[in-house]
Parts: structure tokens; C-alpha cells; sequence
């Protein structure tokens, strides 16, 4: 990759571009926005490609930069696309109809997704690398430029914050049984 | 021990996957507790749902092959410049580093020519055309000196043999300058001497 050779850094393009895409998407919840910070954050990775280190993976460097842009665009368009709410709606109300999905409430995924919104930038980035793309507490906190603690905290208060706008009703427990393992 | 306290552990638990010592002492007691099974299942189900709600964001979309095609034109592009005051303030830094190593090259090149000793040739020789400079200014002054003298004064004034002025072609060997600075000797009246 770092010949320079664009042919190159298409492999490298094409390996990293999934999960860099669905971090931007996450965050902004506009596809042709995700797509331009996905461009931008590998013209960025292209013209610093011979600075880029070996032998660690760019992916913790790839995220850092994506969430960057992100909240750079959007503290710059200061818009978020509301329609997307009710299409996300629909695609959670075709997964939940999935047989091997659990079947939950759209109003309850619905209220996430506002809450998600709502929640400060540096919570909504723990959010997204720890619960979707599944990133270690460590590797969360390399990428937001933290230490563990701070990470942990922030994933602390996203969650009491996502749980204070669940209905009273809706934090009943789970009638399955109980499963400490699940993380 | 307190709910309380279990229950924080225990969600660092389920939440971090961060198992204590005292993992097995709390789901003991968790199993007897139903408000801290409660409690659990909550934030189990919370975290299941956010999931959902976070794949839903994604998972329907895939980035166009535009991206790349935009990314090849861009790299092929020099990186443009940046505007506002982010882009003076690069600007700014990158004249800085340019001129500080040029500045300091340049003090040490004027440094470490002001501590030579005087060498030969073309320095010996500026130095002579700056000595013969100041002797011919010398001249001038003292001789206005005498004619400012009365009339007695200039009566002392003798004339040295080694008065040399400079040649056409504006270079005078050392000794000589030396010696021409010794132009005029004047006794004035107070009994000082100028020179």
C-alpha cells in the first residue's frame, strides 16, 4: 500500500471501506453523507499513506478520523435528516419480522434512535464502536483518544440516558430467562 | 451487601464482561433478589435493543462505487489549500519552519565570521581599503582642525615624510595607512593634543 500506486490503495480501499462507512452512517444516519466522509477519510488515509505504520491495523486511525469528519459536517450542516427516522422504522420493522431476529417493538427501537441522536458526540462514538461495530473497551478507547475509564464512563452514562427515555411500562424484564453471559 | 453495589458490579459485568472475584457471590445473589433480577434484565434488554436500533442505522446500506472513483480523482489532485484561518494558521506554521532553520543559518554564518581571525588575502585586503578610508578621514579632520587653529597653532604643525595618499587605484598597503593616520600633529593652545 504505501508504493503509492492507487491500484494499491484500492485493496486497501476496498478492505477497510465497510466498517469506516458504517461508523459514519451510524453517526449521521445520512447515506450520502456517510459516502462523502467515507471519501474523505481515504483521500486523508492516501495522502498520508507513507506515514501509516505496518504493523498495527489503520482501522483504530481509520475510526478516529471518521468520527472527526463526522461531527465536523454535521456542526457544519447542524441538519439532521429527519425523514431517515421513518425509513429506519420500516427497515427495523422488516428485521424484526426476520424468524432467526428477536422480535421487538418498533416504538422501542424508534426511541433508541432519538436517544442515540440526542446523546452527546464523545457517547454517541462509544456507543457506535462498543455496541455496533463491537470494538473491545481498550480498542474503543484508543480510537476516541481515551483511556479505558473514560470509555467505560461514557458507555455508563449513554446507557442511563438511553434508559430514562424507555416508557416505565417497557423496562420490564425479559421473560426469558436470564443470561449473564450475553454482553 | 447492598442491591446497590451488586447491581453496579454486576452490570460492569454484563455491560464490560469485567468478572471479579465476587461474580459468583453476586449472582447468588441475584438469583434470590428479584428486584436486582429486574434490575439486570433491564439493562440486558436495553443492550440487546440498542444493537438492533444500531444495526437498523446500517445495515440496509452499502457505499456506491463512486466513492472510489471520487477518491482516484482526488488523489491525483495536489491537497488543496485550506480556507479560513485554519488555512493561514497552516500556512503561517509551514513559513516558520522554512525561515527559522534559513535565520539560523544565517546567524551562524555572520557569528561565525565576525570570530575569524582577519586572513589573508581578500580580507587583509578589505581591511587595508578600510584603513586607508579612515586615514583619508583623518586627514580631513584634522586638517580642518588647523584651520581652525590661530594662526600660531598651524605654525607647529610638521609635516610627516610618510604622508601617503592613496594611490588611483584606491589600494595602500598597510604600513602605509597605518602611517597616514599620523598625518598632522597639532599643538593647541591649551597644551592638548588633537589628532
Amino acid at each position: 500500500m504505501q508504493s503509492g500506486e492507487l491500484d494499491a490503495f484500492e485493496e486497501f480501499f476496498n478492505t477497510y471501506k465497510r466498517p469506516v462507512y458504517t461508523t459514519a452512517l451510524a453517526i449521521t444516519r445520512d447515506p450520502f453523507l456517510a459516502e462523502e466522509i467515507l471519501q474523505d477519510c481515504f483521500v486523508k488515509a492516501y495522502r498520508v499513506r507513507h506515514r501509516l505504520r505496518r504493523d498495527v491495523s489503520p482501522l483504530p486511525w481509520l475510526q478516529r478520523v471518521t468520527t472527526n469528519l463526522c461531527y465536523s459536517r454535521i456542526a457544519r450542516r447542524r441538519a439532521f435528516v429527519e425523514p431517515l427516522t421513518t425509513l429506519i422504522t420500516n427497515l427495523v420493522a422488516d428485521l424484526t419480522s426476520r424468524p432467526d431476529q428477536v422480535v421487538e417493538s418498533r416504538e422501542i427501537i424508534e426511541v433508541l434512535q432519538r436517544g442515540i441522536d440526542a446523546l452527546p458526540p464523545k457517547q454517541q462514538t462509544a456507543i457506535i464502536l462498543y455496541y455496533l461495530h463491537g470494538y473491545s473497551l481498550a480498542e474503543a478507547a484508543e480510537i476516541a483518544v481515551c483511556n479505558v475509564g473514560t470509555m467505560k464512563s461514557r458507555l455508563h452514562y449513554a446507557l442511563k440516558a438511553l434508559r430514562a427515555r424507555l416508557p416505565e411500562e417497557r423496562r420490564a424484564p425479559l421473560p426469558v430467562a436470564l443470561r449473564v453471559t450475553e454482553r | 451487601m447492598s442491591c446497590r453495589r451488586i447491581r453496579r458490579e454486576l452490570l460492569d459485568l454484563l455491560r464490560f464482561g469485567d468478572p471479579s472475584s465476587r461474580t459468583d457471590t453476586y449472582l447468588g445473589h441475584v438469583e434470590r433478589c428479584p428486584d436486582c433480577q429486574h434490575e439486570v434484565a433491564v439493562d440486558t434488554r436495553l443492550a440487546r435493543e440498542l444493537r438492533l436500533a444500531l444495526r437498523a442505522r446500517v445495515d440496509a446500506y452499502e457505499p456506491s462505487p463512486a466513492v472510489w472513483r471520487g477518491i482516484r480523482l482526488r488523489a491525483a489532485d495536489p491537497e488543496p489549500a485550506r480556507e479560513g484561518w485554519t488555512g493561514a494558521l497552516i500556512a503561517a506554521g509551514r513559513a516558520v519552519r522554512v525561515m527559522v532553520p534559513v535565520a539560523a543559518i544565517m546567524l551562524a554564518a555572520v557569528f561565525s565570521w565576525t570570530q575569524l581571525d582577519t586572513p589573508v588575502g581578500m580580507h587583509e585586503l578589505a581591511a587595508d581599503r578600510a584603513l586607508a578610508s579612515r586615514a583619508h578621514w583623518q586627514e580631513r579632520i584634522s586638517a580642518a582642525v588647523v584651520v581652525e587653529q590661530p594662526r600660531r597653532a598651524v605654525d607647529n604643525i610638521a609635516s610627516s615624510p610618510s604622508i601617503q595618499l592613496p594611490r588611483p587605484s584606491g589600494e595602500i598597503p598597510y604600513a602605509e595607512a597605518v602611517n597616514s593616520v599620523k598625518v598632522f600633529t597639532t599643538q593647541v593652545p591649551s597644551g592638548g593634543v588633537i589628532r
